[in-house]
């Protein structure tokens, strides 16, 4: 064996250590007797239905919405393509919070377009469908950027010999690009999701907290560290195991050609 | 019967271009790289757009850039094997031959039904359900000659049909080749940078280099 | 291509650096750490720049919901005083903290929007349907308070949201995105006219404790307990009394 693996395995083990420590530090320090007492409330229940349903509905707009501004990324030569490339990244590097004031200066009340929504009779700070726009705003980028790197590694002579064989463009679309970008679609949903679900300062800062409506997850947490570290614990081992569950799952597909 | 005129700039090609092909009759292409020949062949399948000229075929224009005609690729009656086979990937070799059929609105069944009729025609029968990682070469070649020959097309464009076949596989090929271009009754067009190919399955041959006949 | 930005980034930094104030000589006391309820965000940096002044110590403040800053040192976070909105949470502290000694009292204010467009006059207006009213968490002292006012004044309001800690219910007033919120009466102050406070009568409000204590395992414990001692000096008081608290 060279030197070289040998050498890359300390920086590696490293790695490892500082994601994996603090997680079984959390699994070894768990209050296991306290928790199911803290899990059987209505709170750490609806924190972690209203969770799912947001985290999916923010992967799934960023799917149907991420999806084709992706394939224009990658396909389509039109000027300021790199500008809006840069903007859509955006979100991942801002700080969360930032985040949320701008969707608050947004569509907020007073917003850019909040005296528009509240016309046509939307409201969406302090909702349910608040909470799921901040987090579709923090997991977008994820999605975008993956779908992008997958769109751009099709070999485009098959859509252009799809096209000779008789594709029209939504055929080809359908049944050679989407397919042959399937892979990284996956992979990019999972990280997507992932951003989603434990989104906090966008969510906290635009859509509030409210048990039921908006308190998702994390900002139960976040309230329980407060008062009840106990439960605090408890429901961010929910949290870690419905990642880890979700994550293993899909490692086929991620690890996958 | 194809006629064509070409005028097309790509790049530093500067294609100039006459061709005409009767029923039957299999034109062959030959050049070194560079010189034009896939861009022909890009050119009468619609993936290009002429700059000046004409593309007809059987009396219907394809493509008259001074009158705003242009009929877009999947439109065409024209069936291709490409340069690389470019055989779909994720797709069993049943389902690429099948791919133009239900594109252009034939069933499922139907076309899966065609597309292993003309998989056996090109001795690739037992193919059927395998993906192309799975297929040698001379096989890859054979789906992809089925695939174009399934769409029962008037003009078959053939880029490099030999190429990249060890010797037995392209004896074996060129037969097969030979055997289908002769109950083909559209017209053909080739491609190759193999003199001896062309030879072997043409009935003519036009020199093209730097986009130009050779003169 | 990047050495030119990167150069004059790199002159700005060193201009800057040179341009910040010299490093203060640390006479007799240590620097020391000072947790604070968020409440106390502007009053007590008033009060650490007059202690530096006074005493030539450096003071460093994390401001934060009371509860939060209690959980933070039970898990070990280095502080050597802490200063809380209510008796109860510092309580909590046990132990770890020496004698609490209360330095003010707060009470309860309505933040509500600059001009105070829904006209919102007392308690009983937050009841109002179609009123967005946001208080904190009752895990947080002024949530707490909050409900106990509340009740006092026999109204039941349904929040928009149950904000982590009282800057963030101001916040949503500021920002417009909530017509009304319950805030400490020092917090209407210190936000420098960006909302307007409605009174909250004495029969309703609520008198908030404040308490601060030396933390015990304090490695400064001599400069913490200067600290603690001027806050509850007649100076500190004048320095709180500035912001809105009310003696002890």
């Amino acid at each position: 064996m060279s030197r070289a693996p040998r050498l890359l395995l300390v920086p590696a083990l490293v790695a490892a250590g500082l994601i994996g420590v603090p997680l079984v530090a959390l699994v070894v320090r768990a209050p296991w007797p306290e928790l199911s007492r803290a899990l059987a409330g209505d709170e750490a229940r609806n924190a972690l239905g209203l969770s799912l349903v947001c985290s999916l509905s923010a992967t799934a707009l960023s799917l149907v919405f991420g999806v084709p501004l992706a394939w224009l990324l990658a396909r389509v030569d039109f000027p300021g393509r790199r500008l809006l490339r840069a903007l859509v990244t955006l979100p991942m590097v801002l700080p969360p919070v930032v985040g949320g004031v701008a969707l608050l200066l947004a569509f907020g009340r007073r917003g850019l377009l909040g005296g528009a929504l509240g016309a046509l009779g939307i409201q969406l700070p302090f909702t349910t469908a608040g909470a799921v726009l901040a987090e579709t705003f923090v997991a977008l980028p994820f999605l975008v950027v993956a779908a992008e790197a997958g769109f751009r590694q099709i070999d485009p002579r098959f859509e252009e010999a799809a096209a000779v064989l008789g594709a029209k463009p939504g055929f080809a679309l359908r049944r050679v690009t989407l397919p042959l970008a399937a892979p990284a679609l996956r992979a990019g949903a999972a990280l997507c999701w992932a951003r989603a679900l434990g989104e906090f300062g966008a969510t906290i800062t635009f859509a509030g907290s409210f048990p039921g409506r908006t308190q998702t997850l994390p900002l139960a947490v976040y309230l329980a560290l407060e008062h009840d570290p106990d439960a605090a614990i408890a429901l961010s081992l929910v949290l870690l195991v419905v990642s880890v569950a979700a994550l293993v799952a899909l490692r086929d597909r991620w690890l996958g050609a | 019967m194809l006629e064509a005129r070409l005028e097309l700039s790509l790049g530093e090609l500067e294609l100039r271009l006459d061709l005409s092909v009767g029923a039957g009759e299999v034109l062959a292409l030959v050049g070194p790289n560079g010189a034009g020949k896939t861009t022909t062949l890009r050119a009468l399948a619609g993936a290009l757009r002429l700059d000046a000229g004409r593309i007809a075929l059987d009396g219907r224009v394809l493509d008259e850039p001074a009158r705003g005609t242009f009929v877009a690729p999947e439109a065409r009656a024209v069936g291709m094997a490409f340069q690389d086979r470019l055989l779909f990937p994720h797709l069993t070799a049943l389902d690429n031959v099948a791919f133009g059929l239900e594109a252009r609105g034939l069933g499922r069944l139907a076309a899966q039904a065609r597309a292993r009729e003309a998989l056996a025609r090109v001795g690739a029968g037992g193919l059927a359900g395998r993906r192309p990682a799975a297929l040698s070469g001379g096989q890859a070649q054979r789906v992809a000659l089925a695939r174009a020959l399934v769409l029962a097309p008037r003009l078959l464009l053939l880029d490099e049909p030999l190429a990249a076949l060890d010797t037995l596989a392209r004896e074996a090929l060129r037969d097969e080749l030979r055997r289908q271009l002769a109950g083909f009754a559209g017209a053909t067009v080739l491609v190759s940078h193999d003199a001896d190919d062309a030879k072997a399955l043409a009935t003519r041959t036009l020199h093209i280099e730097a986009g130009r006949v050779e003169s | 291509m990047f050495a030119r930005p990167l150069g004059r980034i790199a002159l700005g930094l060193a201009l800057w650096a040179a341009a910040a104030p010299p490093a203060r000589a640390l006479d007799s006391l240590p620097a020391i750490t000072v947790f604070a309820a968020a409440s106390l965000s502007e009053s007590f940096q008033a009060l650490g720049a007059a202690f530096e002044a006074k005493a030539h110590g450096h003071v460093t403040f994390s401001f934060g919901a009371s509860s939060l800053l209690v959980t933070q040192l039970q898990q070990g976070a280095p502080a050597d005083v802490i200063a809380t909105a209510d008796e109860t949470t510092l309580a909590k502290a046990g132990d770890l903290i020496g004698a609490p000694r209360t330095f003010a009292r707060n009470r309860l204010a309505i933040a509500v929007e600059k001009g105070n467009p829904k006209t919102v006059q007392g308690l009983a207006d937050l009841a109002r349907p179609g009123l967005a009213v946001v208080l904190a968490a009752e895990q947080v002292p002024v949530g707490k308070y909050g409900k106990e006012a509340l009740a006092k004044a026999g109204v039941t309001v349904t929040p928009r949201s149950l904000e982590p800690d009282v800057k963030a219910v101001l916040n949503k007033v500021a920002l417009g995105e909530a017509d009304a919120g319950i805030v400490y009466a020092t917090d209407v102050t210190a936000a420098q006219g960006k909302v307007d406070g409605v009174e909250i009568p004495a029969a309703q409000n609520v008198s908030a404790n404040y308490p601060i204590a030396v933390v015990k395992k304090s490695q400064s414990a001599e400069a913490a307990q200067a600290f603690a001692d001027f806050v509850l000096s007649p100076e500190g008081r004048t320095v709180l009394a500035r912001y809105g608290f009310a003696a002890p």
